[in-house]
């Protein structure tokens, strides 16, 4: 009878982690206490460890793969005498998100990613609202020369935009460079 | 089991309080000197203390002359500093050159320290409270080396703090009595310099039974120091009993004024108080003034036998403590006066003293003048026979082998701190050397730092074996505990001072006995200031040791407001001997962890602080290593701008995502527009400092633009900077100055509060939106 090694459950609060590294290949022998993977969940990289011995049958988790659910099998041992069938990796019908799907697209991203995606940049409600003109919220232009056209007074509506498809950019603002011309020193003498 | 001592020969006594005699003549004068004799240019006072010299010479002489071994280590009292220098003086150690220079540039230091004196000073003592509890961390260090197989058991030295009573007052004590009493420290003594005359009379007191108390509780053997051998033998003659009752119920106050005014009012206030019994009266007509007022003041901390029996029946490694009686300013004219805190002798008194100690007035600096050729050889023969005298000097550790470079950890997004994380964790697995001489430490942070995979990996350390209770019972959990003498990990209660004055203590592993270790501590970033004195005070002293602070910043955003670091930033660009990184990347972080084992162990090195956070952010590919150089000098361009820029973001740490989505943006309205990451920017502000000093401090006067000024330079004359960082804007903002350059700086400055980070960003100005408007913001002006 195969015994089926289960995503140990790291604390008592651990819902899923990413099998990070097999450290057994199938038909190694293994022992009590033999490290047969390395898991890692947000805070720390744990090594499985075996508590029974046997033969590797079977990997069913390819490395690398995330939010593997605490219980899911994720390789089975065949015990001493026992053949070890030549189970190809991670194809096994009890593979754990979604048996099936291949591995490569069961990679997510961590339900614990810290933020949403950012908001665009090119948000026309997101900027300076005092002395802007009005029209220049709809005009095709960059954010920057949005900014710099409301803070300045200036209309859009005039201008041609020589940015890609007639996007106006801070270059058409016809403001001074930041660029320091070439200085002129003038010593005054007494 | 407590030793009985044989009584110390009376003739090493003799010798001892000659000595006693000289070092406390030798660090008044060492302070007269300075504040009488050498001209004052500025005006100002320049202090010292005499009265706190003088009540620790005895305890001094008996300890360096007769406990001491060459192998045992010594936290001086600041204060009593001149008195260290004056037994380095009479050996030979020390020059009068640098006695007449005390407290002047490049004499001796007001207090000692390891990186400023010419004589070996095993602990830098100054900030009242730290230099005491950092020998029972260096003893602790002391058990895990010995652990390691790094010191040998039989070599094991005593560390020892020579106190003033009013650091018993400093919390820090309490905090490191706990964590010893948890670590089952030995090999530690805490000596007491107990002046009554400072403290409140009757609460002190009433303190000191519970001092007694506490560090019985925690583990301490306690021995006081209370009567002096003629006390005690004039306790035993009739009317001594009364005698020593007047003593023990004499307040505080009265017995300083006592002391002061000198045999007669003794003679006359005993006679009043406990005069009508006859033996007493009998007793007290037994000694004349002079002798009376030394009967008096006979207390335990200046009785020489005393002193010398008390040290040798504490033989053995269980801590101690010993409550030294003392008078404040014994043997001098200002004994027992109130005011002889910072008071001083007026020159006649100290011409006083000298005429009575023999000196002939141009002799005073000469060792032994005024002893005669006798006792002059006997007295040099006795110190340089002392086995104190045979320490060997700190010798050069050997270095601990730094791979060429760290692996990176995979993963497409990671944070900082998860990828330190890791790289700890490979170190832990891998058979390198390094990977044995790592310890690390944490103030109850170990898990949510990321050090669990090391630990689980490595051990705590334990002297003695502690079993993992939750692993025997197969109750699941990530964190495999097992403590154990071999373990890696010196787990700490959550007192930051401990753990500052741990990683001082580890750091200082290499000078003290002789071999390396290579600390790694963690702590909460914002908590670097609960801790901050002992930082600074590992630093002083050129402990060595990484430093890693995290989660920072905003990052931590559901904790809220208090745990959001703000100014770290700063903090690392201040503090002298700790080069702060901020690495945005996991591939950064390997390359500076690699350049911080490196680092802490070169000669000209330092300690380095590591900022990181716990928000992943996508890592970014790499086409070559030619950044690497760039970003341990302090910065690099990760989008080199081209020559028509007109501005550049500037960037540090986990922000990265915002600053690149910002750059995107950017770029079609400023063709160019560079994107630098300032890794450090303490080595970029420090590099342009030095800079500017060389032309003139006349060290050199050809020295290469700095890094900051290298960097800026590929940017045209005129050109702007918006500059960005989770933390204080002036981290960065100052780089407009480098080259005149005008910066539209984004930051924290207000504190944090509880949100996501989305809000978070948003509310403080650091999403890319924020630095969109801070790029118009260059333009508003022009």
């Amino acid at each position: 009878m195969a015994i089926e090694l289960e995503m140990p459950a790291l604390s008592s609060t651990m819902e899923k982690g990413t099998l990070a590294k097999w450290l057994v290949a199938i038909g190694d022998a293994v022992k009590s206490g033999d490290v047969i993977a390395e898991i890692e969940t947000d805070k720390a990289t744990m090594e499985f460890e075996a508590v029974d011995e046997g033969r590797i049958a079977s990997l069913l988790i390819a490395e690398g793969t995330d939010d593997v659910p605490v219980g899911t099998i994720i390789a089975t041992m065949a015990e001493d005498g026992e053949a070890v069938a030549a189970v190809p990796v991670v194809t096994a019908a009890k593979s754990p998100v979604d048996a099936e799907a291949p591995v490569e697209e069961q990679r997510r991203p961590p339900p614990t990613t810290p933020e949403p995606a950012p908001a665009p940049v090119a948000d026309p409600l997101r900027g300076p609202a005092i002395a802007g003109h009005g029209d220049n919220r709809a005009a095709n232009a960059t954010p920057l020369a949005r900014r710099i056209a409301s803070f300045k007074g200036l209309s859009l509506s005039d201008l041609k935009g020589s940015g890609p498809r007639g996007k106006i950019v801070k270059a058409d603002l016809g403001l001074p460079s930041l660029l320091s011309p070439p200085s002129t020193v003038i010593m005054n003498g007494r | 089991m407590v030793k009985t001592a044989q009584p110390s020969n009376a003739e090493t006594i003799n010798v001892l309080e000659t000595l006693e005699a000289r070092l406390r003549w030798l660090s008044s004068w060492t302070v007269h000197n300075a504040n009488h004799i050498r001209p004052k240019r500025d005006g100002l006072k320049v202090g010292g203390h005499q009265a706190s010299c003088s009540s620790m010479t005895a305890i001094m002489a008996a300890l360096y002359f007769h406990a001491l071994r060459p192998q045992d280590k010594v936290a001086v009292k600041p204060h009593a500093g001149p008195v260290l220098h004056a037994i380095h003086y009479m050996l030979g150690n020390q020059s009068r050159e640098n006695l007449i220079n005390f407290r002047s540039l490049g004499g001796v230091q007001s207090y000692p320290s390891r990186t400023k004196d010419s004589i070996p000073v095993d602990f830098s003592t100054g900030s009242v409270g730290l230099g005491v509890a950092v020998t029972a961390f260096s003893s602790l260090v002391q058990d895990y080396l010995i652990a390691h197989g790094q010191v040998k058991n039989e070599d094991a030295g005593r560390m020892i703090a020579l106190m003033g009573d009013a650091e018993l007052d400093e919390g820090n004590i309490y905090e490191c009595l706990i964590e010893g009493y948890k670590h089952n420290i030995r090999n530690c003594w805490w000596i007491v310099d107990y002046n009554r005359q400072s403290l409140d009379s009757t609460t002190a007191d009433r303190m000191f039974r519970r001092f007694d108390d506490i560090f019985e509780t925690c583990g301490w053997r306690v021995i006081t120091l209370k009567y002096g051998k003629l006390q005690q033998a004039a306790f035993r003659k009739p009317g001594g009993k009364a005698l020593e009752e007047w003593i023990d119920n004499c307040p505080n106050a009265d017995f300083a004024v006592l002391t002061y005014k000198g045999g007669e009012a003794w003679r006359e206030r005993l006679l009043a108080d406990i005069g009508g019994k006859a033996n007493v009266t009998k007793l007290i007509a037994g000694y004349d003034d002079d002798q009376l007022a030394a009967l008096m003041t006979n207390l335990g901390g200046h009785c020489m036998a005393s002193l010398t029996e008390a040290f040798d029946a504490a033989d053995d490694e269980l801590p101690t403590m010993f409550i030294a009686y003392t008078v404040k300013g014994f043997g001098l004219p200002l004994a027992g006066h109130k005011d002889n805190h910072s008071g001083m002798m007026n020159p006649p008194q100290i011409h006083c003293l000298r005429d009575r100690m023999g000196i002939s007035e141009g002799d005073e600096w000469e060792p032994y003048a005024g002893l005669g050729d006798n006792m002059a050889a006997e007295l040099k023969a006795f110190m340089e026979n002392s086995a104190f005298a045979r320490t060997p000097p700190e010798g050069e550790a050997e270095a601990v082998p730094v791979p060429a470079r760290f692996s990176i950890p995979d993963g497409d997004e990671q944070s900082t701190q998860a990828a330190f994380g890791r790289i700890l964790f490979d170190l832990a697995k891998s058979d390198e050397e390094i990977g044995n001489r790592i310890v690390t430490t944490a103030p109850d942070v170990t898990q949510t730092t990321n050090l669990g995979a090391f630990v689980n990996q490595r051990g705590l350390f334990r002297r003695q074996e502690v079993a993992d209770v939750f692993r025997q019972a197969k109750i699941p959990s990530a964190q495999k505990w097992a403590a154990h003498a071999a373990g890696q990990h010196i787990e700490l209660g959550i007192a930051e001072n401990n753990f500052f004055l741990m990683l001082t203590s580890l750091g200082l592993s290499a000078p003290h006995f002789g071999t390396r270790l290579l600390p790694v501590g963690t702590v909460y970033d914002p908590f670097i200031a609960r801790g901050l004195d002992a930082l600074n005070y590992g630093c002083y002293q050129d402990a060595r040791f990484l430093l890693v602070g995290t989660p920072s910043g905003l990052t931590l955003a559901g904790e809220g407001g208090a745990h959001q670091s703000i100014n770290t930033p700063l903090i690392g660009m201040g503090q002298p001997n700790l080069d702060y990184f901020e690495p945005a990347w996991a591939d950064e972080v390997a390359l500076m962890m690699r350049h911080a084992f490196d680092h802490m162990q070169r000669p000209d090195g330092s300690s380095v602080y590591l900022r990181l956070s716990t928000r992943s952010v996508p890592q970014i590919k790499r086409n070559s290593d030619a950044w690497e150089a760039d970003a341990l000098k302090g910065g690099y361009w990760l989008r080199q701008p081209g020559p028509e820029a007109e501005a550049a973001i500037v960037f540090t740490g986990a922000i990265a995502p915002e600053a690149l989505e910002a750059w995107e943006s950017l770029s079609e309205d400023m063709p160019g527009l560079g994107l630098l990451n300032v890794t450090s920017p303490d080595l970029l502000h420090r590099g342009w400092s030095a800079r500017c000093a060389c032309r003139w401090n006349g060290a050199q006067t050809d020295i290469a633009p700095s890094h900051a000024e290298h960097l800026l330079s590929a940017l045209a004359p005129g050109a702007g900077l918006v500059t960005i960082l989770d933390g204080s804007p002036g981290a960065l903002s100052w780089l407009g100055g480098v080259k005149g350059m005008r910066v539209s700086p984004l930051g924290t400055d207000r504190f944090g509060q509880t949100g996501d980070l989305l809000d978070l960003y948003r509310e403080y100005r650091l999403d890319a939106e924020a630095i969109v408007d801070a790029a118009a913001e260059l333009f508003l002006e022009n």
